[in-house]
């Protein structure tokens, strides 16, 4: 605190500051509450709120016992046991907590606020994090960034019930506190940081990061000769009890021992004992005698360090990556090898677009941030150094990891402003020597060289208005930006659409709603649906029936099953849907308004990967035409037209164009043939207003013993069998005998 | 209060007609709707009507071109069964969609055909899977022609398969030949492979279809002509849904002529076995229904939704038979099956007849393990035999969930090692702590380093 006494080293002011962004960062996510409802969003937030109901209403053991037989039908799924329920415990601590305290508000609500509310924790453990950084200007900058940054908006406005709402807090407070927990060499700080690390843990696969970024940061500070009792005593505190602590959850259980991600970590753990164990014999030890020591102990230690890894990997013992984790190194493995991770749009490669739009003024101050990190280089920075590299590493491998990226920006960003508003707005000193001391207190070397200057700071007004002015204006235009994309692109709960009229007036696609609270009103109880997983978790949480895949895709073989019984004829996806006890087929399809994210869209992805497992009856090359072109128009391929996805979403198309009209595909700008399909396994069932959601139901096995298609033309046709027009052989007679015993 | 007593007494009142008279399994199911070529003809079936009123059902006499007729208003069904007598000519209030659709919605169905076969009893056999030969063929049998001068009329002898539509009693006596039974009509073969239409009556090994006009002179030469065996008489079709449909290629069979016929000495065994055709048909045997079914961990007694998975259940069924005006207990003459299917049957066994009996009421039961594999499992009974009974089909779906996190063993023996060794270093440390904080070294004073 040796500095100018800048308005931000009264606590009071700190405090009002933190609390107006506070405010501004949950109110800036409330767009979408106040244009549509407080409603839960897109998918997975479905399943957690749905969990969350349930870990309410049944209570804390049986959600570890839950057992849900509402997903992946038949095989059911082990909830307990597949999930991190650190965001459905926050919830439901929060909404018992109000309770008690006699404001009783919805589940529901609790739900949709939660990500907001911890967005202005996360902007708190921002500001405690840039302080340790740099100093608490600096901190607040950096808090009142994540609050508005859309990077972190994106997967935190209210609805946005999902995970990373509470990881993003978590992983910044046990960031602030391992710094803490180092700088110190405080046990107590180390456990805290394995405290929150748990926490985290408990909210999101994301974790895997922290325990990874970590034993990177003490490993560098043990290369860079920064080793201390200090590093020592946090890193193993945090390590241990973290560690131990994180096999607590279910779903981690004992892969911290065994599986590639966490091996990292451990082998630190080794190493800084190894390391520690040598400071001490160093100390009792000459120089001489251990050097020699030294020598033979490293070589002998590691070649059994990395021998022992190596053999356990190869006997199996320590697995191998996973699918996921290799796609995070090779971008077209998961295109190659797993088509379903590579079918969802944000684990898709980040276009660099994306990061102007999510990061905008903060990405050309990223790498100033980082400079005056490296111009310090105290440990601490090297942290902020290693998680800005492994951060954007992965941001641009996979679209979704902007979220992790965005917090270090921010940090670096609000550092590299920091430094030019701390020159630019102190006024300069008239006993400058005393000012200089104090400023360059902790580099001893650097005070000589200042000394030679008798002033220090600018006098002009001119120059610091040439940089404050337009400083100002890019941080107006900044939040600005923000508050455009959050309200543009962000605020959309995807359940519910808007379109504008030409007048400005909005215009509600309630569509999903509608369809699901038919299928909740209209279906028994039991009746089992087929849609494509995208719309599993909406399905189980709106319509309250059973669904055979849904967005946790933890089953590869069923979600090819159900993509080979969308992608076959109907004759062989009948037998498929009667053993999977299918009794409705649910199908979006947004040609009619120009919905592009209708299933025909994600039709190839279906067809992928069904092709994946059932080669002999799913083939992609039959879904192009011979020119190599995806289309549905006339010129579609017979494969192609004859699929239950092409049939259920053009059934009875051409009738909304009348007989004269002639149907169009808005979503693929293709003419739609005005054929009549049709369709004798399913009959609809309902279509929504503007069609985007269709619902087919599956015909029982007819009562004569017909098939399907015999059945379905009766009536239609002239009857054909006849004996005198058919000779049957002898032979088939037998048969008959045959079958009566 | 008098209207009310006035209720009950009526109450009273139907159920006591209803309780003297009425024998198919459902009283309440007993309307049937007669329909003729033309209403003089009813002189024809007097004896097989009489006997069908006096079984409780309730008669509804028309002709097949009264267009008055529905077989279902508003939905639902107007007759229980139809007896379709009507063998030459069609009526536009019984095409084959309209008796296709009263089957679908449960109504049983007699059909009784002629070598006049009209197109309509042909359309509405082919779509349950019987082919009726062409109008103008007959069923002809030169070594089983009991009537001089009648070369048509035949004495049919062949039953097949087992089942309870035609008592044993009557089938031995019938191809014995101590009751001839007296056919006239035409033959029909079953198409294809389905499997809910069974033949009752086939034709002897010296049968034939051929044209009438032949008058049995000549046989057919072409390889797919109905002979023998592949000639069937008289087919039974049950639906999935129970519905029974009855084929039989002569409207004779139901005649007096036929029934009061003396051939030799004998009577002819035509009302006995006519009538039994009709009891099937209109469900007064062969109808089984489940009263309950029931499944519970082997030391409780109580069901539950949702079992753990390895863990030992008895799943019963309770299952009652209708037959001679009466429910009995049911003891199947072949195995019932028990089905645990998730995809794959994980278990399937033979239920085994309990000693749980009842007036009315027989119970399988099976004691199983549940797999070792948690899922949505359906518990299901599937009995489908060609007997002759009403299908059972009943599907429960019970999910088996793994253990829950309480349910695993507390301590295990084999880890006693690692408990103890967790029990020594706590007690270690424990112990060491209390020497570095209260051992006072008074030798030497410790060098506190500043670092």
């Amino acid at each position: 605190m040796g500095t100018a006494k800048t308005a931000a080293d009264a606590v009071w002011l700190r405090v009002v500051i933190l609390v107006t962004i506070g405010i501004l960062a949950v109110s800036s996510r409330l767009f979408s509450v106040i244009r549509f409802e407080s409603v839960i969003h897109e998918f997975d937030p479905w399943f957690n709120y749905r969990s969350t109901m349930h870990l309410v209403n049944k209570g804390f053991y049986e959600f570890l016992n839950w057992f849900d037989d509402f997903s992946w039908y038949p095989l059911g799924r082990v909830v307990g046991g597949t999930v991190y329920p650190g965001i459905m415990i926050t919830a439901g601590a929060a909404h018992w907590i109000m309770n008690k305290l006699n404001f009783p508000v919805d589940i529901r609500n609790v739900c949709v606020f939660l990500a907001p509310f911890f967005s202005a924790f996360t902007a708190v453990a921002c500001y405690l994090l840039t302080t340790e950084i740099k100093d608490a200007s600096a901190g607040l900058l950096a808090a009142a960034f994540i609050g508005i940054a859309p990077g972190y908006i994106s997967r935190s406005v209210a609805g946005s019930y999902d995970n990373e709402g509470i990881a993003i807090f978590l992983l910044m407070i046990t960031f602030y506190c391992w710094l803490k927990a180092f700088k110190l060499g405080s046990s107590l700080w180390g456990g805290l940081t394995a405290l929150f690390y748990f926490y985290m843990v408990s909210a999101w696969g994301g974790y895997v990061f922290i325990i990874n970024l970590i034993p990177l940061h003490v490993f560098a500070l043990l290369l860079m000769g920064r080793f201390s009792a200090r590093l020592y005593v946090s890193y193993s505190t945090f390590y241990v009890i973290g560690t131990l602590s994180s096999m607590e959850i279910p779903f981690v259980g004992f892969q911290p021992t065994w599986t590639s991600e966490h091996m990292a970590a451990l082998g630190v753990f080794g190493l800084v004992q190894i390391v520690a164990f040598v400071e001490m014999i160093r100390s009792h030890l000459s120089a001489q005698e251990f050097k020699s020591l030294f020598h033979g102990l490293i070589a002998a230690i590691g070649a059994a360090g990395v021998a022992g890894v190596v053999a356990l990997v190869a006997s199996g013992k320590i697995a191998p990556f996973t699918g996921r984790f290799y796609s995070l190194w090779d971008t077209g493995y998961a295109k190659k090898y797993i088509p379903i991770i590579a079918s969802v749009s944000e684990h898709q490669p980040t276009a660099w677009p994306s990061f102007f739009f999510d990061l905008q003024l903060l990405m050309p101050l990223f790498p100033a941030g980082i400079y005056f990190c490296f111009q310090e280089l105290r440990d601490e920075h090297v942290f902020i150094i290693l998680y800005a590299v492994t951060g954007s590493y992965f941001a641009s491998v996979m679209v979704r990891l902007i979220l992790t990226l965005t917090p270090c920006v921010c940090i670096a960003s609000a550092f590299a402003i920091s430094k030019i508003l701390d020159i630019y707005i102190a006024p300069p000193k008239d006993i400058p020597n005393d000012e200089e001391y104090d400023a360059t207190a902790n580099t001893k070397d650097k005070k000589i060289e200042r000394s030679k200057t008798i002033s220090f700071g600018i006098h002009e007004i001119d120059t610091r208005l040439s940089v404050l002015i337009p400083m100002t204006l890019v941080l107006v235009l900044f939040a600005w930006h923000c508050t455009w994309v959050t309200s543009n692109a962000y605020s959309s709960p995807s359940i519910v659409l808007a379109s504008q009229g030409r007048d400005g007036s909005q215009h509600i696609i309630d569509d999903f709603r509608e369809a699901y609270y038919w299928l909740r009103q209209n279906s028994a109880p039991n009746d089992k649906i087929l849609s494509w997983w995208d719309y599993g978790y909406q399905i189980t949480g709106m319509a309250n029936r059973t669904v055979l895949v849904d967005n946790n895709t933890w089953n590869n073989t069923h979600i090819a099953t159900v993509g080979k019984a969308m992608s076959c004829s109907e004759d062989v996806s009948y037998p498929v849907m009667r053993r999977h006890d299918v009794k409705f087929v649910l199908v979006i399809f947004g040609a009619v308004l120009g919905y592009s994210g209708d299933d025909i869209n994600k039709f190839l992805w279906m067809v992928r990967i069904g092709e994946g497992v059932y080669p002999n009856d799913v083939n992609e090359r039959k879904f192009f035409t011979d020119r190599g072109e995806y289309r549905v128009d006339e010129s579609a391929t017979p494969t192609m037209k004859n699929s239950i996805m092409y049939k259920a979403s053009y059934y009875r198309f051409h009738e909304l164009y009348g007989p004269n009209g002639s149907p169009y595909d808005r979503v693929r700008n293709q003419a739609i043939p005005k054929k009549p399909i049709s369709l004798h396994i399913m009959d609809e069932a309902f279509t929504s207003e503007n069609f985007i959601v269709r619902i087919y139901q599956v015909k029982d096995l007819d009562n004569l013993g017909r098939s399907l298609n015999a059945a379905a033309s009766f009536g239609k046709t002239k009857r054909k069998k006849r004996i005198s027009a058919k000779p049957v052989a002898v032979g088939k007679h037998r048969n008959i005998d045959e079958d009566e015993d | 209060m008098g209207c009310r007593i006035l209720r009950i007494v009526v109450a009273l009142v139907i159920c006591f007609v209803a309780g003297t008279f009425a024998k198919p399994a459902n009283p309440a199911l007993n309307k049937v709707l007669v329909v003729l070529n033309s209403l003089d003809q009813q002189t024809y079936f007097s004896r097989f009507l009489d006997s069908l009123e006096k079984r409780g059902f309730n008669l509804t006499i028309k002709a097949i071109s009264d267009n008055s007729v529905s077989l279902v208003t508003w939905e639902e069904l107007a007759f229980n069964n139809l007896l379709l007598l009507a063998d030459a000519t069609s009526g536009a209030s019984f095409t084959p969609a309209k008796v296709i659709d009263f089957v679908n919605r449960g109504g049983n169905v007699l059909v009784a055909a002629s070598s006049q076969v009209s197109e309509t009893i042909r359309d509405i056999a082919i779509e349950l899977s019987a082919d009726f030969d062409e109008k103008g063929n007959s069923v002809f049998d030169s070594f089983n022609s009991p009537v001089k001068g009648k070369s048509d009329i035949i004495s049919a002898k062949k039953f097949t398969g087992e089942h309870i539509i035609i008592p044993p009693t009557l089938q031995g006596q019938i191809s014995r030949g101590e009751l001839p039974l007296l056919f006239r009509g035409v033959g029909h073969r079953l198409t294809g492979k389905n499997p809910l239409i069974i033949p009752v009556l086939v034709g002897n090994p010296t049968s034939f279809s051929y044209l009438d006009s032949t008058k049995g002179k000549a046989a057919p030469l072409t390889p797919g002509s109905l002979v023998g065996s592949s000639l069937v008489l008289i087919s039974a079709f049950q639906a999935r849904n129970n519905a029974r449909v009855v084929f039989s290629g002569s409207v004779d069979l139901f005649k007096n002529e036929l029934a009061e016929a003396i051939i030799g000495d004998k009577k002819t065994a035509n009302a006995q076995f006519a009538s039994e055709l009709a009891k099937w048909a209109f469900q007064e045997k062969g109808v089984l229904k489940v009263i309950n079914t029931f499944h519970h961990r082997l030391l409780e007694n109580q069901q539950h939704g949702s079992y753990r998975i390895k863990e030992e259940l008895l799943y019963e069924i309770e299952l009652s038979a209708y037959y001679d005006d009466v429910w009995h207990p049911y003891a199947s003459s072949s195995p019932i099956q028990f089905t645990a299917t998730m995809l794959d049957p994980y278990i399937r066994q033979n239920m085994t007849l309990s000693s749980k009996v009842t007036d009315t009421t027989s119970t399988y039961t099976l004691p199983f393990l549940t797999p070792d594999v948690y899922g949505v499992f359906t518990f299901q009974v599937e009995h489908k035999r060609r007997e002759g009974y009403s299908w059972i089909d009943e599907k429960e779906v019970v999910s088996i969930h793994p253990f829950r996190h309480d349910e695993y063993p507390r301590f295990l023996s084999a880890a006693f090692p690692y408990y103890a060794n967790v029990f020594s270093i706590m007690a270690g440390f424990v112990v060491l702590s209390g020497v570095v904080l209260y051992h006072k070294d008074s030798t030497t004073v410790a060098k506190v380093k500043t670092n």
